[in-house]
């Protein structure tokens, strides 16, 4: 619930978005009360006087709350509009996560027969997962295959060497 | 600097028969050294406090006294043309301002009761006799003020208040208060 100050510097903001929505939804007020604006204002005036003349007057909880009640739907629009309230994250947008490098190893591929190690340049920010043989690896060395990766410098390193026609498959995520 | 003479009014809610006067001139001027307050009615009636046998209120000790409280002098909402004289040790008006001023008090502690009723029994919303009678009210008062703060009309703005001060006093039988 906001505080008192914040119901009374909305609700002129909540008479306006519910008259104006209101309009829209044209016959009958689309089921909305039509005297909303009307009731949001003639409750927000009383209970403003009050506010003003004594911000601790102990009556002014219940009758702002209940012109916070009043306000509805709007009374939310009317925080996010004025400013004053926590607003839903927007959503970020898509960026692009680099393609998984999925090859057979040969004496040109992408690590060639032979090698263990390489920087992989396009994959610096991520995780990944490494697939070799169709086996998925394990980072922890218990003295079987095994490999490291390090996300900051994009270095790989796999155990034992690559060797001709294996299939590797290393995976960003 | 020369005196430039204004002044407020201020009603406090719960107290709606005093009106709070506050001296807002600025400059100087030795030879003032009082002040006398007039405030009539659109009928013509001045309105003083009970005792006092002039038509004005004396507002002495200029500058030194800044403010005063006319207590108990409505007794209902009144629309009137307030006048301020200052005056020398001779008593002639050396300054003078005049004001329109609408004082809703009754009216507005009376609207912010029906608030309250509402916000302890918010079914009376849909009383169309609650919240019909209670936007007139609202309407009387907006409209009165309107009048005296847009054309100084004291007679429109005292016809305005009548008609809210008619639906506080027979509120028994409009707002349906007690359902």
């Amino acid at each position: 619930m906001p505080s008192i100050a914040t119901i009374i510097s909305i609700y002129p903001v909540a008479q306006y978005l519910a008259t104006v929505d209101i309009h829209k939804r044209r016959l009958f007020g689309g089921g909305v009360d039509v005297e909303l604006p009307n009731k949001i204002r003639n409750i927000g005036l009383s209970v403003e006087r009050i506010y003003n003349d004594n911000p601790s007057d102990t009556s002014l909880t219940k009758t702002a709350n209940y012109l916070y009640a009043l306000l509805g739907k709007y009374g939310a629009q009317a925080q996010a509009v004025s400013g004053i309230a926590g607003s839903i994250a927007g959503v970020i947008g898509n960026t692009q996560s680099p393609l998984p490098l999925d090859f057979e190893v040969t004496a040109s591929s992408f690590i060639a027969d032979g090698e263990n190690t390489k920087t992989i340049t396009a994959f610096i920010g991520c995780n990944i997962e490494f697939t070799r043989g169709g086996i998925t690896q394990n980072t922890t060395n218990i003295g079987a295959s095994y490999y490291t990766w390090n996300k900051v410098t994009g270095e790989f390193f796999c155990y034992p060497d690559a060797t001709l026609t294996e299939l590797f498959r290393i995976v960003p995520v | 600097m020369a005196l430039t003479v204004n002044f407020s009014t201020d009603q406090t809610p719960g107290t709606p028969g005093d009106i709070l006067f506050t001296d807002t001139s600025s400059g100087t001027d030795v030879a003032v050294v009082s002040r006398r307050i007039y405030i009539q009615k659109s009928d013509g009636d001045f309105l003083v406090e009970s005792g006092t046998t002039t038509e004005y209120e004396l507002w002495a000790d200029f500058p030194a006294t800044t403010t005063i409280t006319l207590s108990d002098i409505l007794s209902e909402d009144c629309a009137c043309k307030v006048v301020v004289q200052w005056l020398d040790v001779s008593e002639s008006v050396l300054y003078d301002k005049t004001s329109y001023i609408g004082f809703t008090c009754y009216n507005e502690d009376f609207d912010y009761e029906l608030t309250q009723s509402v916000a302890g029994n918010p079914l009376l919303m849909s009383d169309n006799n609650f919240w019909g009678n209670k936007s007139l009210l609202r309407g009387y008062i907006d409209s009165g003020n309107n009048a005296i703060e847009r054309n100084s009309d004291i007679a429109a703005g005292q016809q305005c208040y009548d008609l809210a001060t008619n639906l506080r006093e027979n509120s028994q039988y409009l707002f349906n208060i007690n359902s």
